[in-house]
């Protein structure tokens, strides 16, 4: 990028919009690009410097103290101290639009950037950034077409983050001094990595990496498939080996039907020829079911006699137990009325005694009268009839034994059993019917068997057990057949199934498969590659800027006899290594060559078309160094755009030095009605005419 | 235990070796203790008739034993169930100077009620009706 033209309006200390805007040229007519800008402190060099940075990212930094500052100036504010972007005058006169216009040129093509501000509709004094807004075109020149992503349209001209080494302050070249010897210092080193496009290279491996996962996953995906695929095949040909087999099988059975049914078509037509024999038989068959029928039933009726056999015996001899039973129970009556008849010749015994010596009654308690001699003579023969009466009744009870007859009463009573065999009868009559049946039955089939000699009715039998025999074997056949034919039918729907699976490649990797798959093995293959060429070129690099900054620092130190190279380590530390090969302290005047001499390397090196902007530049360093500087700086094939202070370069002394390698030099000076103004005033002018 | 060995559950009961083909055709028409079942029916019979072959008497051919019905006359009687000594004692089935042991005394009257069985041919089954005369308190009477 090379920059042609710098407008401000209202840009902090640069009053005037329009007609008025302050501009700052940079197109040489014979091509001269570098411009120096001479002013004193707080005259505004910083002011036109943050400029180009405005246009750039649209943001400034408040004080530049450091690489890491995130302090930013505020669009809109009142107070000069409060450092905003739009002019403090033009807030206080009611104009609230500012901004900067940039020309310039890039890949052959010329554009103009226009970034400003000016304050939101409704808003009558802005006083807060929120309360302004922006307006941000790139322009193309030559085409009249604008730039649609501007941002990245700028960001693929200069990172932001890489501004710091191609716009910068003399001021602050101790600072980059100190961060190049102090190698722990990380931000930095990711400074210099990302000016010398390290992390693209990373990027591009990683991107690699990332483009290899994706093909990975596509191919993992595809195995899957495949893999589906390939277990399909393998079911495929088991499903159509079983469908041979089966087929096979099918073709068996059906073979084996068509035998059966000639067979059975034989046997029928001769049978058909025997039908008077058959009809004997089948005769002969009922007759024999007839007499297996009997058979079951007589056996049946065998059966329900067993039943009521079992206690028969109890029954028979029933009636001779009753007829016992019933003297048995006569005898024991009697016995029970000799023992009470007992009991009452003693009740009278008893009385009698009690009678005859006058004692009271047994039963009443009435003293009895003494009797007198006749009643007692009375009373004794009494007595006498009662005792003889007594002793005989005794002898007679006790037998039998009252014992024995209970015994004998309960065994009997026990073995007794009312049952009517009636039942046998009813059955017997049955089953003499079936075994007429049975004995008819057995005539019948002799009768029959006459009619039909033994030869024939065996033929017969025969071929009528291999006529039912071959109808079984047909059904059984024809079943298996059917079976068969489902079993096929599934077996072709299987095969279907994975002939779909498998589709028009047959289980072979379809060629998106075999693409991704060569596709990832491309992407491992240019993964090593950049790798290895990352690595070169990391290496190239860092040899690259150390070369070119060792040949900007030989060429710009005084003591360049003393030194022999600058080193750069491969993370980037810095030294001064002198004739002696060793690493030599320096002066600080030689660090600020140092530094200034990495910054330019970083910057060829870098590939970035940008001009260099560096204020006050010749801050820590003498006059020779600064001179040398600055020859260097002009002469070199870079646009340069210096801001130094009066003390540094007086400008008549920089115009007769170095004007003719300018486009133009300017110089700034405090507007004498308004000290907040500065007025831009041409010096020297290589300008193409307009 | 011998043969004749007395006892009120001891003693073998028997039945003569004439009958013994009899005894295990006729053991068939009967359900669980087939052959004891039968020689209880018979021995009814032969009571009921008063069908006493003492066995002294029984014929047995050479070699041929007699047929065992119960080892014990206990195993006959069920364990003393049915109280055999008080049955034939009270139906004066023997005299009384008749010592003959119990399961002898049972052994006889099975014997000569499977007499009766052969001769009316009862074991053929449809010979039951043969009964009807014999024993008619076995059946309802017809009016």
């Amino acid at each position: 990028m090379r920059l042609l033209e710098i407008e401000l309006t209202n840009w902090q200390p640069y009053k005037g919009a329009g007609k008025n805007a302050r501009k700052v040229s940079l197109d040489g007519k014979n091509g001269e690009k570098n411009l120096i800008i001479y002013g004193q402190n707080t005259h505004g060099k910083t002011a036109l410097w943050q400029a180009i940075r405005f246009a750039m990212f649209g943001r400034v930094q408040k004080r530049i103290s450091g690489v890491n500052d995130n302090d930013w100036k505020p669009l809109v504010a009142s107070e000069t101290k409060d450092e905003p972007l739009l002019n403090v005058t033009a807030h206080e006169e009611g104009t609230y639009d500012f901004g900067v216009r940039i020309k310039f040129e890039h890949n052959d093509a010329k554009y103009e950037l226009d970034r400003s501000y000016s304050k939101k509709s409704g808003i009558t004094i802005p006083r807060r950034n929120s309360q302004m807004e922006q307006t941000f075109t790139i322009r193309n020149l030559d085409t009249g077409s604008y730039v649609q992503e501007k941002q990245k349209f700028v960001n693929d001209i200069l990172p932001e983050e890489l501004a710091r080494f191609f716009m910068f302050d003399g001021e602050r070249i101790r600072e980059y001094r100190d961060l190049f010897r102090d190698t722990k210092d990380v931000h930095l080193r990711n400074y210099i990595e990302a000016i010398l496009r390290f992390p693209v290279l990373t990027q591009g491996s990683e991107d690699f990496e990332k483009m290899e996962r994706t093909a990975a996953g596509q191919i993992s995906k595809h195995a899957k498939k495949h893999r589906k695929g390939e277990a399909a095949q393998i079911k495929l040909s088991e499903t159509e080996s079983n469908l041979e087999v089966e087929n096979d099988i099918l073709t068996d059975y059906e073979e084996e039907q068509e035998n059966y049914t000639i067979e059975l078509g034989r046997v029928n037509e001769w049978l058909k020829s025997e039908e008077e024999g058959k009809r004997l038989l089948d005769q002969q068959d009922g007759f024999q079911r007839d007499k297996e029928q009997a058979i079951e039933e007589i056996e049946s009726i065998g059966k329900k006699m067993s039943k009521a056999l079992p206690g028969a015996w109890r029954a028979i001899i029933t009636n001779k137990i009753e007829s016992r039973l019933e003297r048995l129970e006569k005898e024991i009556e009697r016995q029970k009325k000799q023992t009470q008849r007992q009991g009452e010749i003693k009740t009278e015994l008893n009385h009698l005694n009690n009678r005859l010596h006058g004692r009271d009654c047994s039963a009443c308690g009435t003293t009895l009268e003494k009797p007198s001699r006749k009643e007692e003579a009375e009373i004794l023969e009494e007595k006498v009839e009662l005792e003889n009466e007594h002793e005989k009744l005794e002898k007679a009870r006790l037998d039998p034994d009252p014992d024995f007859l209970y015994k004998r009463q309960k065994a009997l009573t026990n073995i007794k059993y009312d049952m009517k065999l009636d039942m046998l009868i009813s059955l017997e009559e049955d089953l003499l019917r079936w075994k007429n049946k049975k004995r008819v039955a057995v005539q019948n089939f002799d009768k029959a068997s006459k009619n039909i000699t033994k030869d024939q009715a065996n033929k017969l039998a025969e071929n009528i057990v291999k006529q039912r025999d071959l109808y079984s074997k047909i059904g059984i056949v024809k079943t298996r057949i059917s079976d068969k034919i489902e079993v096929i039918q599934d077996l072709d729907d299987e095969r279907d199934r994975f002939q779909d699976i498998l589709g028009v490649g047959g289980g072979k990797k379809p060629t998106a498969y075999r693409k991704a798959e060569i596709k990832k093995q491309l992407l491992q293959e240019l993964k090593n590659a950049w790798d290895s060429v990352t690595a070169v070129h990391r290496e190239n690099q860092r040899k690259n800027v150390e070369e070119t900054a060792t040949d900007v620092f030989l060429k710009l130190s005084e003591k360049r006899d003393d030194y022999k190279k600058l080193n750069i380590s491969e993370n980037f530390q810095l030294s001064i290594i002198n004739n002696k090969n060793k690493s030599d302290s320096a002066s600080q005047g030689q660090w600020a060559l140092v530094a200034y001499s990495i910054l330019d390397a970083l910057t060829t090196c870098s590939g970035i078309e940008f001009p260099m902007v560096i204020d006050t530049p010749g801050r820590s360093m003498d006059d020779v160094h600064f001179t040398n500087t600055l020859e260097y700086l002009l002469n070199s094939k870079k646009q340069v755009i210096i801001f130094p202070e009066g003390s540094e370069l007086l400008p008549d002394v920089g115009d007769e030095s170095y004007s003719h390698r300018c486009a133009a030099t300017y110089q700034l000076s405090q507007n004498k009605k308004d000290s907040n103004i500065t007025d831009i005033i041409l010096r020297k002018s290589n300008l193409r005419s307009n | 235990m011998s043969d004749n060995d007395d006892g009120s559950s001891g003693g073998i009961v028997t039945c003569s070796a004439e009958f013994s083909k009899d005894l295990d055709q006729f053991s068939e028409l009967f359900e669980g203790a087939k052959k004891r079942e039968a020689a209880r029916f018979a021995m009814a019979i032969g009571i009921q008739k008063g069908l006493r072959e003492k066995r002294s008497y029984w014929k047995k051919p050479k070699n041929q034993k007699i047929s065992t019905i119960a080892h014990l006359s206990g195993q006959f009687d069920d364990k003393g169930r049915f109280d055999f000594d008080s049955l034939f004692d009270i139906l004066d089935l023997k005299d009384k100077d008749d010592d003959t042991p119990i399961h002898h005394l049972i052994s006889e009257y099975v014997t000569g009620g499977m007499r009766y069985i052969k001769d009316n041919e009862l074991k053929n089954l449809d010979e039951w009706s043969r009964m009807k005369d014999d024993f008619p308190h076995l059946f309802t009477q017809e009016d």
